[in-house]
């Protein structure tokens, strides 16, 4: 409890202030608004992954095979998993490095037949890259591949020699997804 | 006083004493007769304004409502990638009757992810930024100019992360360029994912991605009254 006299200063000054017409501090007003319900923003992704068949889910990691040698080859899927297309893509192939082994990472411009190892309808097959056992890994990239959202592409690996595991990589960056975009909405 | 000279020279005690208080008592009830009469009846007049004088409060009301043609505030935006911008636009009113000013911009994120953790604005800084512009009419939704007439608004913010929006509020209109009562502000918040370079490898991303992640966000425009005004009427 203060002292009386401390009281009787403070009533004091108080009754000179209101004498001298000091204005003391108001509240002052203020207004906000918010956004009625929260907006939700979200970011894409990109991820291609190579997986045994179109319908495999994502393993997260590198697709690894053992090389039937012959005519016919290896086939796989290269899968979009993001949220984004695509348009290019970063491939990289290693071999086991023994023998003169040669690989050939190849796509076919319609459907292949895995059977008989052929493009089929009059396509065209493209060879991504060649690699040998001296050369392995070897790696492409940013090759021209645009695959859409949860779209995929078929890929083959031709090696001259069977029984050897192989094994193929794809790394995929911001730029080899869409270019920026400003919108208005 | 010859009559009271007796009581005051009598040899007996009690008779000098009895004289003594009856005078001090005579005095007293005098003096009381004196200061009674001194208190007196005083005249009041009093007078009255003839008819009330009503005194009013003014209102100071902010309101948010999306552009004409824009989502505004009012839908998401998704799967944004480094170096996208979208353009949303919303019209703040002061509503209320009274003069405004200081208008500023804050952010919440209600789900707290690294598109709103990451401050500053230099590369290795990739969480949403906003900058905001305005028009003193509506925007051209089209173009996203301010052409009719191309007349920019007082408001402005330049480029912000939201990170720095929900730790402090930025500053569209200082203090005291007013915001006359009635008066819209239409604006232009541009919300960007700064551009990033990150790989991602055998569908794995990598540590610290931007890739994949939600904001929830509560936008929130303040303003404050204009200064207090003393008047002469």
């Amino acid at each position: 409890m203060p002292k009386l006299s401390t009281l009787r200063a403070l009533v004091a000054l108080c009754v000179l202030l209101t004498v001298l017409g000091v204005d003391f501090a108001y509240a002052s007003l203020k207004g906000a608004s918010t956004n009625s319900s929260t907006v939700i923003v979200s970011s894409g992704t990109w991820s291609e992954v190579v997986v045994a068949t179109p319908s495999t889910a994502n393993t997260f990691s590198a697709y690894s095979f053992t090389t039937k040698g012959g005519t016919v080859g290896n086939f796989m899927s290269l899968r979009n998993f993001g949220t984004l297309n695509n348009v290019t893509v970063t491939i990289t192939l290693t071999v086991k490095t023994t023998g003169t082994k040669t690989n050939q990472l190849q796509v076919c411009s319609t459907t292949w037949n895995e059977s008989t190892g052929a493009c089929s309808s009059g396509g065209t097959i493209t060879t991504i890259m060649s690699t040998t056992s001296f050369t392995s890994p070897q790696t492409v990239t940013s090759y021209p591949m645009a695959i859409a959202i949860g779209g995929s592409v078929r890929l083959r690996v031709l090696d001259n020699q069977s029984g050897y595991t192989d094994t193929i990589s794809v790394s995929l960056a911001r730029v080899d997804t869409r270019a920026a975009t400003t919108t208005n909405s | 006083m010859k009559f009271l000279s007796f009581f005051f020279k009598s040899s007996s005690l009690v008779t000098r004493t009895l004289a003594q208080v009856a005078v001090v008592g005579t005095v007293g009830t005098l003096s009381l007769g004196v200061m009674s009469s001194s208190a007196f009846t005083s005249l009041n007049a009093v007078a009255s304004n003839p008819s009330p004088v009503v005194a009013t409060s003014g209102t100071l009301i902010a309101l948010q409502a999306h552009g004409v043609g824009s989502a505004g505030f009012d839908s998401g935006i998704s799967n944004m990638t480094p170096g996208d911008t979208v353009n949303r636009y919303v019209n703040f009113t002061n509503s209320g009757n009274l003069p405004a000013t200081g208008l500023t911009l804050s952010v919440a994120d209600g789900t707290s992810s690294l598109l709103t953790n990451l401050a500053g604005s230099t590369a290795g800084d990739e969480g949403l930024h906003v900058t905001v512009s305005s028009c003193t009419s509506a925007w051209n939704m089209t173009t996203g100019a301010c052409d009719s007439p191309a007349v920019a608004g007082p408001a402005a913010l330049a480029s912000t992360s939201l990170y720095t929006l929900t730790q402090t509020a930025g500053t569209l209109i200082s203090s005291p360029t007013a915001i006359a009562a009635g008066a819209t502000e239409y604006l232009k918040f541009s919300i960007a994912l700064p551009n990033k370079s990150e790989t991602t490898t055998n569908g794995t991303f990598p540590t610290g991605t931007i890739q994949g992640l939600s904001a929830s966000l509560t936008w929130t425009l303040t303003e404050v009254q204009a200064a207090a005004a003393t008047t002469n009427s």
